[in-house]
């Protein structure tokens, strides 16, 4: 169970990772531009956290701490795909 | 007196800002002595502009009894300047990029629509692109359009 949450967790990151260095692309400057070369530096950074967190506690047996370290990461990721997807919605209305 | 009229072959190659205006004032037949008065450029300089059209085959001359360029208050003529102005600025602003808004700007029909399109652009460009950029353009367009 901790080790699916986790797999889901860093596909989801990966998909961040991408996603938020397309967004990038079609903001290269400006102030949105500017905070999302911070926020793809932290999403990659946090995608080799997951990754990390991931190999060193597969063979760990189950408990309630690492269940919910799981859940953590998990809904992390989700916060960060949430914020790119409002990123994106808000260049979409700029081109309209 | 001469006249010239853009032809119908597309731009596909950059112009100085002085061409791009020159260009942009031949969209109705219109005399050399308007385009000098309204460019307020030298006859030689304007000279070398239209010679360096013609051979490019951006414009073509017609002839001296076709239709007469319009007063200067004309809005449509208006319009042209105010977009060829526009381009200008773009041009000095954004550099290469500014080519990306060239064909938005030359689709716009009317003033005010051009002029609100403007402020959303300086709005995407202070998101997107520069904010150095977009205070320059800004403070720009208020004199453009005023």
């Amino acid at each position: 169970m901790v080790q699916i949450l986790l797999v889901l967790g860093l596909l989801l990151m990966v998909y961040n990772t991408y996603t938020g260095l397309q967004v990038k692309g079609q903001a290269p400057g400006g102030i949105i531009g500017e905070r999302l070369t911070q926020l793809n530096a932290l999403v990659i950074f946090f995608t080799l956290g997951y990754l990390l967190v991931g190999i060193l506690t597969w063979n760990r047996p189950a408990d309630t701490l690492l269940a919910i370290m799981a859940l953590i990461l998990l809904f992390g990721a989700i916060f960060v795909f949430l914020v790119l997807r409002l990123v994106q919605a808000i260049l979409k209305a700029l081109e309209g | 007196m001469h006249f010239y009229r853009q032809t119908s072959k597309a731009l596909d190659i950059f112009l100085s800002r002085e061409e791009r205006l020159v260009y942009t004032l031949c969209r109705e037949a219109v005399s050399d002595l308007v385009l000098a008065q309204r460019t307020q450029l030298a006859p030689e300089t304007l000279q070398q502009l239209l010679a360096h059209l013609l051979e490019q085959g951006l414009i073509e001359e017609v002839g001296a009894n076709q239709e007469p360029a319009r007063p200067p208050a004309d809005p449509p003529d208006q319009l042209a300047i105010i977009k060829a102005r526009l381009l200008t600025i773009l041009q000095e602003e954004l550099g290469e990029r500014a080519s990306q808004f060239a064909l938005e700007v030359e689709r716009k029909e009317d003033i005010k629509v051009l002029e609100e399109w403007s402020r959303r652009l300086v709005l995407k460009l202070r998101l997107t692109m520069s904010q150095k950029a977009a205070d320059a353009l800004e403070a720009r367009l208020q004199s453009l359009f005023s």
